[in-house]
Parts: structure tokens; sequence; C-alpha cells
């Protein structure tokens, strides 16, 4: 990934620009702007806290039960078509029936030339950069794409029993997997592997899917379960269009280990920028020098990170019993606020992706249409304000949260008063995430070490 | 005051025994959860809902004393940095 960033940064200078015009654009915006402010990068951390602090005080201030409802009740019908849903459907599988084979016959014969083929532009260009962006800003797509739900369709069922103990548990851990290994293995430079991981991916989910049907994609696929979370951010649900967030008011993380997954899902968009930055690249060949392999160290690395982001989120439902005060279990008041991390999760993404997605979506196209003699690479250059958008989508992730978390304390406790304080704690949490995050965005990008 | 376990003599809900740290809170959700709250519970409800109304009051001056300290604190830092 990020090395398929680093060529992004040498092609845009040698390839020739169709973007040539959105560039002259930029750097006439910048030229007018004049001379810019430079802001330490700790005020700037400061000052994205201080934000996210200050919107929570705000959201405070709106204690009127009926106010709050009426807000995330908000929304318009969507005039849907039962006809008009099947073909779109329809179409939905077929492209993404067509996209798997396009990324395991690409991978597979396809050039070698990262930025020319069709497989790894698809899935990292498309599917992990660009289909959460429509989950999360629109709604949820990745039910009608998924590949493994259409043949699945076609496949007689075992009609077994989902474990109920398991709950997202599956889903959890192979996300953490899918991030681990896109981290360690390069999987943004080597076609033939990326083909090899997808293929196994797509055995692996359609035997959950025969065995389990439905509750497969429902619980245990790591997948669906990411896609259904961001979608859960957007403002289109149940053939309503409405504000952002508002589908998380009413959202449990109730599957066992769904709270972690929700955790796995921040934690694993923060480490992809995390080992990306000087502090991480630096520190990671003093551990390797000790002798530990490089993979062994990253995993690790990735695990105890996970651990902390987990802790972290369990303290603050743990205080947050206190600070309301309630007697309600921790667990419970874990499970009720989880969801309203995803805006979080979702803005971050947005952060890390939007820049990265533009500037090779003509690249994508190219390779989509043209498996199989992709034109020669275009890459837009993005212009120079777009840096701007980076740390603004990681505020308004933010805003989101404290607003959701604020609905669902007015939802889950009695007292308003409760309700307020029981948000100190996750507050707290979030600013400091917020820095955190910041901090990350704000860093210049290395070539992680030993990757 | 302990969070973990509830006390004993906990105030807690006649309708589904769900324990409360004060009796307020306790009022507050018969009002809000239970149809077939009395009518002393709806009183109840009622003058712990006054209550916690004046509270939030004084609460809403301590938010906006905040926001201003914020707002200052940070505009003193801006100043003194750039």
């Amino acid at each position: 990934m990020q090395r398929l960033r680093r060529r992004v940064a040498i092609a845009g200078t040698l390839v020739p620009l169709l973007a040539g015009r959105a560039l002259a654009h930029g750097g006439g915006l910048r030229s007018e702007a004049g001379e810019a402010l430079s802001v330490p990068t700790w005020l700037v951390l400061l000052t994205g806290g201080a934000v996210v602090g200050a919107s929570f005080l705000l959201a405070s201030l709106a204690t009127d039960r009926a106010l709050v409802r009426a807000v995330h009740e908000w929304g318009v019908a969507v005039p849907t078509n039962r006809r008009v849903g099947r073909v779109l459907w329809a179409l939905g599988s077929l492209v993404g029936l067509l996209a798997v084979c396009a990324v395991v016959l690409s991978g597979l014969f396809g050039p070698p030339n990262q930025l020319r083929n069709a497989a790894i532009l698809l899935v990292w260009v498309g599917w992990w950069a660009g289909l959460p962006m429509v989950a999360y800003l629109l709604g949820d797509p990745w039910p009608a794409l998924n590949p493994v739900r259409t043949l699945a369709d076609v496949l007689p069922g075992a009609g077994l029993e989902y474990p109920e103990a398991l709950g997202a548990w599956p889903a959890t851990v192979g996300l953490l997997a899918l991030i681990w290994l896109e981290v360690v293995m390069p999987l943004a430079s080597n076609p033939r592997l990326l083909a090899l991981v997808v293929t196994c991916y797509v055995i692996v989910a359609l035997a959950g899917a025969v065995a389990f049907g439905e509750s497969w994609f429902r619980r245990a696929d790591p997948v669906e379960r990411v896609f259904r979370s961001y979608g859960k951010v957007g403002s289109l649900s149940r053939g309503r269009l409405h504000l952002p967030g508002s589908a998380l008011v009413d959202e449990r993380a109730r599957d066992p280990g769904a709270v972690a997954f929700v955790v796995a899902l921040l934690w694993g968009t923060t480490y992809d920028g995390l080992v990306g930055t000087e502090l991480v690249a630096g520190a990671i060949p003093s551990v390797v020098a000790l002798g530990v392999p490089p993979r062994v160290v990253y995993g690790l690395a990735f695990l105890a990170g996970f651990g902390v982001f987990l802790g972290a989120f369990s303290l603050a439902a743990r205080l947050a019993r206190r600070s309301a005060p309630t007697y309600e279990p921790a667990e419970r008041v874990a499970r009720r606020f989880a969801p309203a991390l995803l805006p979080i999760a979702a803005g971050y993404h947005l952060a890390h992706y939007l820049a990265y997605f533009l500037s090779l979506l003509p690249a994508l196209g190219g390779a989509a249409l043209m498996p199989w003699a992709p034109p020669d690479p275009t890459v837009l250059v993005v212009p120079g304000w777009f840096s701007a958008v980076g740390p603004l989508a990681v505020l308004v992730g933010h805003l989101l949260a404290v607003w959701v978390a604020h609905a669902v304390a007015f939802d889950f406790f009695p007292g308003r008063l409760q309700a307020i304080r029981s948000q100190y704690p996750l507050t707290a949490v979030m600013v400091l995430y917020t820095a955190v995050s910041l901090w990350v965005i704000t860093q210049p990008e290395v070539t992680p070490a030993y990757l | 005051m302990s969070a973990e376990s509830p006390p004993e003599d906990a105030p807690r809900c006649p309708h589904c025994d769900a324990p409360f740290h004060t009796e307020r809170l306790r009022d507050l959700h018969v009002g809000y959860e239970h149809d077939g709250a009395s009518e002393a519970e709806r009183e109840a409800f009622e003058a712990a809902y006054r209550a916690e109304t004046d509270d939030i009051r004084r609460f809403r001056l301590k938010v906006i004393g905040a926001l201003v300290l914020l707002y200052f604190g940070l505009l003193f830092v801006y100043v003194g940095v750039t």
C-alpha cells in the first residue's frame, strides 16, 4: 500500500499529466492565498483536541430530549421500486462477479506494473479506498456487490447453526489478519500474491456461507461486517435519507466480540498510517536489531496497539459508570456506545485515502475497462489545498461521534445530567485520539522499515 | 461512592427492580420506562424532572464558562506562538 503510494508520487512527475488544469487551478489558489501561517504541530494537535472538547460542551447544551430525538429521527422516505431495486441488485452482483474474476485473472496473468495491473488497482483503489467511501457517505453497497454472496445464493446451503458464542470474533480476527497481511506482505506491488490472497478469502468465505447461510454474512464475514459498519455512518438506510450517523443511535454492538470489532476497525486504519511515520519506521529497526524478525515485530506491535485501543475504550466505559453514575454493567455501556466510534473510523479513512483514491481513479478506470491491455496510467495530481481535507475529515468524524454518543446517552440514561456526565471519559478518549490521528496524518510519509 | 455493585438499600424501581444511585434517577426512570406508573409515581417523576431542570440551568453556566476559558486560552496560546 505504502509502496503503491510512493510509486504514485514518482509517476506523478513522470507521466504526462491529464490533470494539468486541476494542478494549475490548485496552484492559482495557493498563490492567491498568500503566505501560509506556520503553526507548530503541537498547536495543531491541541486545537484539534480543543475543537472536539468544545463540541462536546456545545452538545451538552442540547438537553431537550425531544430535540435530540427529533434530530436523529429526521429523514425523508426515498421512493423505492421493487423492480428497479431487483435490477440494480442483479447488476451489482454481475459487477462484483466480473470484478473478482478480473482481479484473479489479471493478478495471475496481467502486467506486473502495479499502476497498470487491474488486480492491484481494483482491490486497493476501488475496493479498499473507494467502496468504504460510498458506504460511509451514502450507504452499504457491499451486499449487492459481494461475489461470495452471489455464488452462495446458487449453491445449496448446509443449513448449519452458527455457534452463538463465536459472535463477531471470527470477523474481528479476520479483519486484524487482513490488515496485518496488508502491511507486512507486498500485496500492493505483487499481483500474483494478491490474486492468491483474494482466492483464499473467497474460498474461506464461500465455505462459511455455504455452511451457515445468512448468519455468516451477518456476523462472521469480516468484509461484509466492515462495509455494514461503515454503511451505518452513511445517510441512506432502510429506504430513508437521514442525517449522517443517525442509524448509529439505534445500533447496538450486540454480538460477543462486536465491541472488539469496532475497535479493530478504528485501530486498523490508524495502524496503516502509523507504520508510515518516521517515528515508527525509525523505531522498528532497533527492535529488529534485538533479533526479532520484522514481520513478527509488526504483528506484535499491531496486536499491542489493538490491546491499548480496546483497553482505553473499556476503561472509558468503566469510568462512565462512575461519572454518570449508574449501576448498568460496564459491558452493556460499552456495547451501547461502541457504534459511536464508527464515524471516527470513517473520518480517518477519508483523511487517509481520499487524495490517493482520486489521484489513481483514471488508472483504475483504464485498467478496469481493458484489463488485458491497460493504457499508460494517468495519475491525477491533487491541488495543494487538498492537504486540508485530511484534518477536516478527522475533525468532522469526531464531531459526528460526539453527537451520536450524546444522542445514545440521552436514549440510554433516565437522567439528562447523568447522560451528559456519562460522556466525560469517552470524550477524553476522543480528544486524545483526535490528537493522535492528526499527528499521524500531518507526519511526512516514509517507507515503512523492511517492507 | 462505589459504582461497582449496588448496596442493599439502593433505591430500586418497583416495576423492574433496577437499582439507582439516587431516588431522583429512579423516579425519572419509572416515568420514562414504565407506562403503568401510578399517580404518585407520575408526581414524583415531575418533581424529579423539575429539580433536574434547575440543576441543568446551573450546569449550563459552567459549560459556558468552560467554553469561554477554552476559547481565550487557545487565543492566547496562538498569540504567544505565532
